[in-house]
């Protein structure tokens, strides 16, 4: 199953909502939209509510965009998938290290 | 004035007709107050001046009619003396009597100057000659001292003045009174006193001294030009008593002789930068010339009412014509000239056509040749400074070279951006050849060396579908003969090149070896021109590539030869690649199974069942492993890990991941410390965005079972399956390894009794999908329960079954899994 990114810019952060499969397979797509998106230094919210799936390819391009992130003084946050996609944040401890947020609005610069 | 008559050859060249009414510089001649008249060899007037036309009484015209000896008087042989002097001097000077147009005569001190073929005659009428005055009475004498305009002074011969006449005064201005007894030396300027005495002693010597040319200076101190006749005087015994000095002041005329002789200087000087400018154009022009013959390009000029009218050797070399061909050719002719060796005649010559058609217009294109060759040719109207359009450039540059490169940079770039693309290194290298095909080939055929020596045909490329069919049965029909001495086999045996410029009839037959069917479809394929280049990479040759040109007529020199071994050089590599990939492939599983322990060690009371099974295809080995081993003081330690990525660095990162592990495993006796050493041994060596994953345990034998100590980094929590089929998860997460350098971890006990299992797996088991549906925990779950009580071993079965025969898809991630029991 294709992996959907959609990127929208709200006033504060830019939105990638994320839909499908994220495997090793699709990570990197979502890795290359993750890292256009960073190019500028705005905050990223990284939704992935629409994750049906979710391992640790995904985790990678996660802590990637995390590190560009913290490289460029920016911020991402996520909003957490379904529960199977959230297990894996969670075994990892990723659940403590990174920011989750209810609702992408919540970011502010 | 001085002309020579190397100066007049350039007055010719500056005024074409030196022999016109008019003089060079007559305004200027017309200044002077003496009389100028220039008289051709044969002693015509062919000029005069103003003043010539007022003292002689003639018009201008009447004196170019008149010949030399109609105005100067003497006699024949005077004039023969002027014509010997003239010959022999350039320069005469003497006395001349000239005659007017009324009969009078009157002396004249004349200078002539040969200039060329002319004599240029300079008179000034001097008045009553010397020579004149003896005989005259003294009285006249008087009369005509007085009334001269000349200076007119006696002097003794040790130079006391003794007489003095007006012309005296007004030149010198020294009244009579002022000078009668003094010295002549009076006269003359400080630097020419030397000058009187010696004219003194000649006078004393009895000569005369005659057009004494020299300076003196006046009452007022000006130094004037001064003209001198000094003659001696004689008494009646025919002593000289002393000598009389007729003087004329000619600063003026020295003035206007400077200016003449300044205006002769300039005149040479423009002849000089005339002359150089016509040389340096007449240099230009044979530059140019040089220029355009040595000229890369070609050039061909027309008028523009198409007429050709330059070329340069260039250009029939580039057109392949001889010189002769243009003879009287027309441009219509030209081009019908041209046809046979045009690629495509038609086509050139419409577009030839139409630029002519439109005499403003540029343009540029290439001309293809059927030998091969490629001509630019940039058209463009040619206009003079004014804009006047006169005619047409073309210029021809030969690109065949510059297009190969061109074609063969285009060519093995996409033929490159093939063999990186894809790893179907048959399908490849029949994009390669259809790539070949048309601009390099009209046929391209691509063999490889079998493993067991056979020649395999793997790709053909030709335009024409039907054809590609053909070759292949051809080949099927009539192998290749492995022992031929030219063609294919000879290529991959030698591993050398072969170029058949051009396939003559004869080595068409040779190749068909004898067979009139083979020849006969040769002759079909209308095969004209064959290089036949080895693919040999790193020192082995593992196929040829064929180029062929048939229909298209053209064929292949040695520059195309060199872009075909290039080609294949690249082909080859790839080939070459996708062994070694092929072999890289197994070399990776390979080391992955050699990461993995061979054989699970024998424990006491706990059986061991491990399931390794790799995902994906072929290089894409993953960083699964699992390990068991002694810790000493009779514990063990289970390990399963993921070291998240694929390929050959994965699975080595899996190895030292597994290595660290062992020897961490030494020194700490807290799973959460072995992983904490592993930690910070994966942050000093994995790139970014690598991390890995473990569950450790350590297993220590108690009296009534087995007490584990968990620590998960990042890792799915170990599931134990009870005896009785209950089934839970144990451990608590713990932050994965290799990306930060605090990590949380902790240490889970848990008891195993006999009959209970501990089973460590990898997210492989549950993250296997169908339809998009992950398999899960619970499914993990439920496959466990259903294995309760059975062997370690087919629980791993069940497991791994169970997890294939749930996914719709091939498997994604690799799969680890162990499973220890506790037994009696």
């Amino acid at each position: 199953m294709p992996l959907a990114v959609r990127v929208s810019y709200g006033s504060s952060a830019a939105v990638v909502a994320v839909e499908g499969e994220l495997d090793l397979a699709t990570a990197p797509d979502l890795e290359r939209s993750l890292g256009a998106v960073q190019r500028d230094g705005r905050p990223v919210v990284l939704d992935l509510r629409q994750v049906s799936f979710m391992d640790s390819s995904g985790l990678r391009a996660v802590l990637a965009a995390d590190a560009r992130a913290r490289a460029s003084s920016s911020r991402l946050a996520l909003v957490a998938g379904p529960p199977s996609v959230h297990r894996v944040f969670e075994l990892t401890l990723l659940d403590r290290r990174l920011e989750f947020v209810d609702d992408p609005a919540q970011v502010v610069p | 004035m001085a002309i020579s008559g190397r100066d007049q050859r350039a007055f010719e060249e500056v005024h074409p007709s030196p022999a016109g009414p008019r003089l060079p510089y007559q305004a200027l001649l017309d200044t002077l107050p003496d009389v100028v008249l220039v008289a051709d060899d044969h002693g015509r007037y062919v000029g005069a001046n103003s003043a010539a036309v007022k003292l002689l009484g003639y018009t201008e015209q009447e004196i170019l009619l008149l010949h030399v000896e109609d105005v100067v008087a003497g006699s024949p042989e005077t004039l023969e003396a002027l014509g010997r002097d003239l010959v022999d001097a350039p320069v005469w000077r003497g006395q001349i009597e000239l005659r007017r147009k009324d009969g009078s005569t009157f002396g004249a001190e004349g200078r002539a100057y040969r200039v060329g073929d002319l004599a240029v005659t300079v008179i000034r009428e001097t008045g009553p000659r010397i020579g004149g005055l003896v005989g005259s009475t003294p009285a006249e004498l008087a009369a005509i001292v007085e009334s001269s305009n000349d200076a007119i002074f006696s002097k003794t011969l040790d130079g006391i003045l003794l007489s003095w006449n007006r012309g005296a005064e007004r030149i010198y201005g020294y009244r009579a009174e002022e000078v009668i007894g003094r010295h002549v030396s009076m006269l003359a300027p400080p630097e020419r006193k030397e000058e009187i005495s010696d004219i003194l002693r000649r006078l004393r010597r009895g000569e005369e001294i005659r057009d004494f040319r020299t300076r003196r200076v006046t009452r007022d101190g000006r130094i004037r030009e001064m003209w001198l006749s000094i003659s001696p005087i004689r008494d009646a015994t025919g002593t000289i008593a002393g000598a009389a000095t007729i003087a004329r002041d000619v600063t003026e005329q020295a003035r206007i002789e400077a200016e003449l002789q300044l205006a002769r200087e300039r005149l040479s000087r423009d002849i000089t930068e005339l002359k150089s400018t016509e040389r340096e154009l007449r240099f230009r022009k044979l530059l140019l010339e040089a220029q355009t013959e040595a000229s890369d390009e070609g050039i061909l000029v027309m008028s523009p009412d198409g007429e050709l009218m330059s070329w340069n050797n260039r250009f029939l070399e580039l057109m392949g014509f001889t010189p002769q061909v243009m003879d009287g050719v027309s441009r219509a002719e030209l081009l019908e000239m041209l046809r046979p060796s045009l690629l495509d005649p038609d086509g050139v010559l419409d577009r030839i056509r139409r630029v002519w058609e439109r005499p403003e217009a540029e343009a540029r294109d290439q001309i293809a040749f059927v030998n091969g060759r490629v001509v630019e040719r940039f058209s463009t109207p040619l206009r003079d400074v004014d804009g006047h359009l006169y005619g047409r450039a073309s210029f021809f540059r030969d690109v065949t070279e510059e297009r190969r490169r061109e074609l063969a940079q285009r060519f093995l770039a996409e033929a490159s951006r093939e063999l990186v693309s894809s790893l179907d290194y048959e399908a490849t290298l029949e994009r390669i050849a259809s790539l070949a095909v048309p601009q390099l080939a009209d046929w391209c055929t691509v063999d490889v060396l079998e493993p067991g020596g056979e020649v395999r045909l793997l790709a053909v490329a030709h335009v024409d579908p039907e054809k590609v069919r053909w070759a292949g049965e051809l080949r099927k029909r009539f192998p290749t003969d492995p022992t031929a001495e030219q063609g294919l086999a000879n290529v991959i045996r030698t591993g050398r090149s072969e170029l058949h410029a051009v396939v003559s009839p004869q080595r068409l037959e040779s190749a068909a070896g004898g067979d009139p069917e083979i020849l006969e479809i040769f002759r079909e394929l209308r095969i004209r021109s064959v290089m036949i280049v080895p693919l040999v990479a790193r020192g082995r040759t593992l196929g040829a590539m064929q180029f062929v040109w048939a229909e298209s007529g053209r064929s292949y020199d040695e520059d195309d030869l060199r872009l075909a071994e290039d080609v294949a050089g690249r082909a080859a590599l790839a080939l070459d690649n996708a062994r070694l990939y092929r072999e890289r492939d197994q070399i990776a599983q390979t080391l992955q199974q050699s990461l993995l322990p061979g054989a699970l060690p024998t424990i006491e009371g706990i059986r061991l069942a491990a399931r390794y099974r790799a995902a994906g295809r072929g290089v894409e080995v993953g960083g699964d492993f699992y390990d068991v081993f002694e810790v000493g003081g009779g514990a063990h330690a289970f390990a399963v890990g993921d070291v998240c990525g694929k390929g050959p660095k994965a699975a080595a990162l899996m190895g030292a991941a597994r290595h660290t592990i062992r020897t961490a495993a030494i020194q700490e006796r807290r799973p959460s410390e072995v992983l904490r050493v592993l930690n910070t041994a994966l942050l000093q060596r994995m790139a970014d965005r690598w991390f890995c994953t473990v569950a450790y345990v350590r297993a220590r034998r108690g009296a009534d079972g087995v007490r584990l100590t968990i620590s998960c980094g990042g890792h799915p929590l170990p599931a134990v399956l009870r005896a009785g089929g209950e089934v839970e998860l144990v451990g608590r997460p713990g932050t994965l390894l290799g990306v930060f350098a605090d990590v949380e971890l902790s240490d889970a006990v848990v008891d195993l009794r006999p009959g209970d299992s501990l089973v460590l797996y990898t997210d492989g088991v549950t993250d296997q999908l169908r339809d998009g549906e992950e398999f899960g925990l619970e499914r993990f779950a439920e496959v466990l329960r259903d294995s309760a009580g059975r062997p370690p071993d087919e629980i791993a079965n069940a497991i791994e079954e169970a997890v294939v025969a749930y996914g719709s898809e091939e498997p994604t991630d690799d799969l680890a899994l162990l499973v220890a029991k506790v037994v009696d």
